[in-house]
């Protein structure tokens, strides 16, 4: 029989979820970027051929994803961080958990930053960022408190309504879609789509967070299924809107323009009753929002809670939840995150998010075999 | 607006903080030590950072 994930060596019940939920939590965390500059920035690197990367990114990031998959089905039980401290230290164990613990607060913080300016400069021009700020963040400390079942519920409740209004929004511009402003179908050649495609594949965090997550499966026989939904999924809708996006505005005004999916609903006109839909934007834009904050508030202290063995993670999340909103206004303005988005989360985040988490459990599981084999002999 | 906006923060940081102090004292009497210098060192990152962006706000 299988052992309990709660009564794995990190013991922090985090409880168990299902397919379609986890699916769709990690969908949402990782396919919101597109409400943000994320459309913009990838334009501005792949030109007409910009809604190619999200496809090979997400084909990367599967690979990646199957060999890490391979290399953990054997030992279900334990996460990400339990198989490195079991198997390699807890000296290595411990720093691997903070470090990603940290990666997801400072992802957090500017996503959270992110979303307050834009707020801001689009709907709520008079209300002070810290007012913004604040809002967002009892939201999120509520959902992070009520821990992974109840993202995981959440998520996918609104994944149906964040699914149609994304449809809404995509097909109801199409009257001003021109496809001769996606040729020539190659963008800037083949082999920059293919780089900025390997750059991309930062947007998925869905590897990381499955290895993190792994034993918290209910039915682990369907993990590949998981990854591979929520993987698609991400691709396709950052695809669809990047398609949408060069379509209407070309590449390069989507690439000047700083949140295309918002200026996407505003030029919405079918009829006179049916025009400006970016109040339909704004609420998909907040649920969608605050369910990925809260989850990497969670993922954040959730991680702390375990490197450091703490029996629960809840009470942390405070403390984290006030550092957090101190770390939102570090960064001088919108353009210094920009900066740091395309400067150092998007060539560097691959590392954290592919690299590290393969490269450990190929370590970890090779010296579990060792082990395994030298015992056989001494026996 | 400001000086209540500054009273609130103030107040929501200090009583944060009391209550990382009251589960860092839980940890400590429950005796899981590396638990405690994990949820010490958090509070005390927490403080300095909370009183210097305080105090940022108050005098520029």
């Amino acid at each position: 029989m299988k052992k309990s994930a709660n009564n794995s060596s990190s013991s922090i019940r985090i409880g168990r979820v299902g397919i379609a939920e986890l699916t769709a939590l990690i969908t949402i965390y990782c396919s919101t970027d597109v409400f943000l500059s994320y459309p913009s920035r990838v334009a501005v690197e792949g030109a007409t051929a910009a809604w190619m990367i999200p496809l090979f990114a997400g084909v990367i990031s599967f690979a990646v994803f199957l060999l890490l998959y391979l290399a953990m089905r054997k030992t279900p039980t334990q996460n990400l961080m339990e198989l490195v401290t079991n198997s390699l230290s807890p000296v290595i164990g411990i720093p691997v958990a903070i470090a990603f613990s940290i990666f997801f607060f400072l992802q957090t913080a500017i996503v959270m930053r992110e979303f307050t300016e834009t707020v801001v400069t689009t709907v709520l021009p008079r209300t002070p960022s810290e007012i913004v700020a604040a809002s967002f963040l009892i939201v999120v400390v509520y959902y992070a408190y009520k821990g992974l079942e109840g993202l995981t519920r959440v998520a996918v409740l609104i994944a149906y309504i964040l699914g149609v209004g994304f449809v809404v929004l995509l097909v109801l511009p199409l009257t001003w879609f021109h496809l001769p402003y996606l040729m020539p179908l190659a963008g800037r050649g083949w082999s920059v789509t293919l780089v900025h495609s390997f750059l991309n594949t930062s947007a998925f965090a869905n590897v990381l967070m499955l290895a993190i997550l792994y034993p918290a499966v209910r039915n682990q026989q369907h993990f590949v299924r998981i990854g591979l939904m929520s993987i698609f999924f991400t691709a396709l809708t950052m695809s669809a809107v990047l398609f949408v996006v060069l379509g209407v505005f070309t590449d390069a005004v989507s690439g000047q323009v700083s949140f295309p999916l918002y200026q996407l609903a505003r030029l919405i006109y079918v009829g006179r009753f049916v025009q400006r839909l970016e109040s339909v934007f704004v609420f998909l834009w907040t649920a969608g929002a605050v369910l990925k904050m809260g989850f990497g508030l969670w993922l954040s202290g959730y991680l702390y809670a375990s490197a450091f063995r703490m029996p629960v993670y809840r009470p942390i999340i405070f403390p984290m939840a006030l550092l957090l909103y101190i770390f939102v206004f570090l960064p001088q303005n919108i353009m210094t995150i920009e900066a740091i988005e395309s400067r150092i989360i998007e060539p560097f985040g691959w590392i954290v998010e592919l690299l590290t988490p393969l490269l450990l459990v190929i370590v970890s599981v090779f010296i579990n075999r060792l082990r395994g084999a030298n015992q056989q002999a001494q026996s | 607006m400001n000086a209540v906006a500054f009273l609130l923060e103030f107040l929501v940081a200090i009583g944060v903080l009391l209550y990382a102090l009251n589960f860092i004292r839980w940890l400590w009497s429950a005796k899981h030590i590396l638990s405690t210098v994990g949820a010490s060192v958090l509070t005390l990152l927490t403080s300095v950072l909370s009183i210097t962006y305080l105090v940022s706000k108050l005098f520029f």
